[in-house]
């Protein structure tokens, strides 16, 4: 069986790391930038250089070493505080440069110097158009995107003089502008064509969705206990109490199906593309419904964009998106399991 | 009384209890004691006198447990699990085991009927093309994969003492509802051969079986009371 308790290494890990976002990240501050529609400056920079975009990279490059189980643990963290995606993009782009030998943008990316965001193509649409638009997406301040390559996934810088339009993101706290792909792929800075970097990638995003569900059931339960109604807190009331507790099985399932599919991809285990998979479903589902969940329970004020509740939920949107975007023309979970081969 | 105990009164819903040799009693020995406490936890040989054991069918059609009458049944004190009194501990060991890590073999099992669930969906060419069903099956699958990492995962922290027996009632919880969306999707998919009853196999009686998990060793609406008010820390109702 595998040891889902964590090493005194990695408690460490998880006691820092929520010291510094406890300080310095707030859903607050994340307010105040979704309310002036001005993204936040780039908080990964920040991460990066306190060590933990590199946490799993070789030392040689900047890195700590650590496993997927760690880096994993990292993006958990950072999902409950609303860490931008770009700290994924920006391990993903470090990962890449680094097998693409190519030391000193591994560093770069891993100390944080620069950061990325992600790429995703556009859906395609039916009436002949320009060509293929594709979606940037990042906190303000990526300078670098990852994007899928065939089964894998490759670095990119856009073209010199060309402008993105700025368009409205579904979360308010980050940058979305449209391109169009012809305009992308000129500075390749490194492509990675194997599938586990895919993987790996997914199961970061799920462990960060995880974190994301976390951070729902935590805001919702304190709102339970401090908001009072009929003269008592509301979460002595069963109809809420009871929406916590599914709030928090779904939380736990999804963290630790996050952990098993970075353990099991820690380890190379056969069923690894399962775990992961799995646990892109589950976390994705727990933190849109947690999310949707922190919104009832705090009521009228959840619907006020004021009540940091809404962020989670736009944010695990964005996540669905970009995981669903990993997903793409890899077998899907269905196809690995009707073959059979690696079912346990 | 003295060396013995003699039990007088009845308890519904005892499973298996026509064909089981002992069973397990918890009863009150004080009188005065208020709820949890004056409770203790008894073995008792289903042969000795007094005893009448009635089955109840069940909604499946089966009658796995039954009502039993005690009628001044006198068990020795020898077969008292821990303290006359201090009965409530025993159970509560007990219950958490029913509800959290014994459930593995249970767990398996689910896994199992979730892919015999997938093998009768890739030979019905309907199934097949319909992608909201692969779609679901492909959700049950990864809900009972991440039922199980939870449970390890309870398990892991438990070995080292550092998670509560609470954590069991989200086990319990999660397995009760996953079991009957497996169940309930098998019999859909069924077709009008879920018009039949085949008695104690395929689909029509293990989905109306499945009814009495969100019920025994507790309601799920019991596991959501202890999750938020033990786990999460929420106020009781009054």
């Amino acid at each position: 069986m595998l040891d889902f308790k964590l090493s005194a290494d990695q408690e460490q890990i998880v006691a820092a790391l929520t010291r510094s976002l406890q300080k310095e990240w707030s859903s607050i501050g994340l307010l105040k930038s979704f309310q002036s529609s001005n993204p936040q400056q780039s908080d990964v920079a920040r991460l990066g250089a306190m060590g933990w975009v590199g946490i799993g990279l070789p030392e040689s490059c900047g890195g700590s070493g650590a496993t997927f189980v760690e880096e994993s643990i990292v993006a958990c963290e950072a999902g409950r505080y609303l860490v931008s995606p770009d700290l994924l993009a920006t391990q993903l782009a470090a990962h890449v440069a680094y097998s693409a030998d190519d030391l000193s943008a591994a560093q770069r990316f891993a100390e944080g110097a620069e950061t990325a965001g992600f790429l995703v193509s556009g859906e395609p649409r039916m009436e002949p158009g320009e060509g293929a638009e594709s979606f940037l997406l990042d906190s303000g301040a990526a300078t670098a995107y990852v994007r899928l390559a065939g089964c894998g996934a490759e670095v990119t810088n856009l073209s010199n003089g060309m402008k993105p339009t700025p368009i409205e993101c579904v979360d308010g706290s980050m940058r979305l502008r449209r391109v169009l792909i012809s305009q992308v792929s000129a500075r390749n800075r490194g492509t990675d064509h194997n599938d586990s970097r895919r993987r790996h990638m997914t199961n970061l995003i799920a462990a960060m969705l995880a974190g994301n569900a976390e951070g729902s059931r935590d805001l919702a339960v304190e709102y339970a206990k401090a908001r009072r109604q009929f003269g008592r807190p509301i979460g002595s009331f069963q109809a809420i109490k009871h929406r916590c507790a599914d709030m928090h099985v779904r939380a736990r399932t999804a963290y630790s199906q996050a952990m098993h599919a970075a353990m099991a991809a820690a380890a190379d285990f056969p069923d690894a593309p399962q775990q992961s998979a799995a646990a892109l479903l589950v976390s994705v589902e727990a933190a849109i419904r947690n999310a949707e969940s922190s919104i009832q329970i705090h009521g009228g004020m959840g619907f006020s964009a004021e009540c940091a509740a809404h962020l989670f939920l736009k944010r695990a949107h964005v996540l669905r998106i970009f995981g669903d975007e990993m997903a793409k023309s890899l077998p899907s979970l269905y196809e690995q399991l009707s073959r059979r081969g690696g079912r346990r | 009384v003295g060396d013995r105990v003699i039990v007088s009164g009845q308890k519904l819903w005892s499973s298996y209890a026509d064909i089981a040799d002992y069973q397990e009693l918890l009863v009150r020995t004080d009188a005065s004691a208020e709820r949890h406490k004056g409770l203790t936890w008894l073995i008792c040989d289903m042969r000795t006198p007094g005893i009448t054991v009635n089955p109840i069918r069940n909604i499946a059609g089966s009658a796995n447990f039954a009502a039993v009458f005690y009628d001044d049944v006198v068990i020795p004190l020898d077969q008292v699990v821990g303290a006359v009194n201090d009965g409530w501990k025993v159970a509560m060991a007990t219950l958490g085991f029913e509800r959290g890590t014994a459930s593995i073999a249970l767990q398996i099992e689910l896994q199992n009927a979730i892919e015999r669930l997938m093998d009768d969906a890739a030979r019905s060419p309907k199934a097949r093309s319909d992608s909201a069903l692969i779609e679901q099956l492909t959700l049950l699958w990864a809900q009972a994969a991440a039922l199980r990492s939870l449970t390890y995962s309870i398990i892991s922290r438990t070995s080292t003492g550092s998670s509560g027996n609470f954590d069991a009632s989200m086990v319990r919880l999660r397995y009760a509802e996953l079991i009957q969306d497996v169940h309930r999707l098998g019999f859909e998919i069924s077709g009008t051969d879920g018009l039949t009853h085949p008695g104690a196999r395929g689909w029509t009686h293990s989905y109306l079986y499945s009814l009495h998990d969100t019920i025994a060793g507790g309601t799920s609406e019991i596991q959501r009371n202890v999750i938020s008010e033990r786990i999460l820390g929420l106020p009781r109702g009054t």
